[in-house]
């Protein structure tokens, strides 16, 4: 997603996402490809909307914005839990690790 | 009582610290990304929700149901945004389409509203989830 307006109605769509996501704080993650690739559908459909002159642009431009945000949210959390689930993981494994240990250490089957 | 080494103490606080540290990141993301997303959709949302009340089966009951998705929102508090989502999708639901009768929006415009009202219940089901719920 490159977010520059060039003067053109979609790369103006990019642009206002990027901004969107930047103000709900998914830029501190950088765009996955996937949530680019979504961002490029949405704005698609609004020059669509747009170049069939139809009625309520700044109503339907405001929808793929949000809903550009929401799904970039979303894919950050899913993203922080599987990190969470795999520290967790890793935090059992030491525990069990552990546990083996002290029972060795005192003599008592683990 | 048992004595522990330096070393198993070490360890000991190493994995206190893990164990600490590992429900983190969710919890930061739906706190510092989530949230506001829905707070910044949720206008757009509560606007089409307003506007399909009076289309659904028990308008004062949507309308309430709209009043405590907001304060839920303002409140980030996933668990009360669910217990109302289902009432105020099935209003939005009937927003947008009163809308694209209404030819307030073209056939291709209404399909971002359609989209948005998707993502929002996406988000209110990871809001809600426990961390470890959404991640697979």
């Amino acid at each position: 997603m490159s977010g520059q307006g060039d003067g053109t109605f979609r790369g103006e769509m990019r642009a206002a996402i990027d901004a969107a996501l930047r103000d709900t704080g998914v830029a501190i993650l950088r765009s996955p490809e996937e949530v680019a690739v979504y961002a490029e559908q949405q704005a698609f459909f609004v020059a669509q909307s747009y170049a069939a002159n139809e009625p309520g642009l700044p109503l339907v431009r405001q929808a793929a914005i949000d809903a550009v945000a929401l799904y970039a949210a979303v894919s950050v959390v899913e993203g922080a839990d599987r990190f969470d689930a795999r520290l967790r993981g890793i935090a059992d494994a030491a525990l069990r690790l552990g546990s083996l240990a002290l029972a060795r250490a005192m003599g008592v089957p683990a | 009582m048992t004595m522990w080494t330096d070393n198993q103490r070490r360890s000991a606080a190493a994995v206190a610290l893990v164990f600490f540290f590992a429900a983190c990141a969710g919890a930061a993301a739906r706190h510092e990304v989530l949230i506001p997303a829905l707070a910044r959709a949720w206008p757009g949302v509560r606007d089409d929700a307003i506007r399909g009340a009076e289309r659904v089966a028990q308008p004062d009951a949507a309308r309430e149901a709209v009043r405590l998705a907001g304060d839920a929102v303002a409140a980030a508090d996933g668990a009360r945004l669910l217990a109302v989502w289902p009432t105020v999708r099935e209003s939005a639901t009937a927003g947008i389409a009163r809308r694209e009768a209404d030819g307030d929006v073209g056939p291709i415009g209404v399909g971002r509203l359609r989209e948005r009202l998707a993502q929002f219940g996406r988000a209110v089901d990871a809001l809600a989830a426990a961390p470890t719920e959404v991640s697979r």
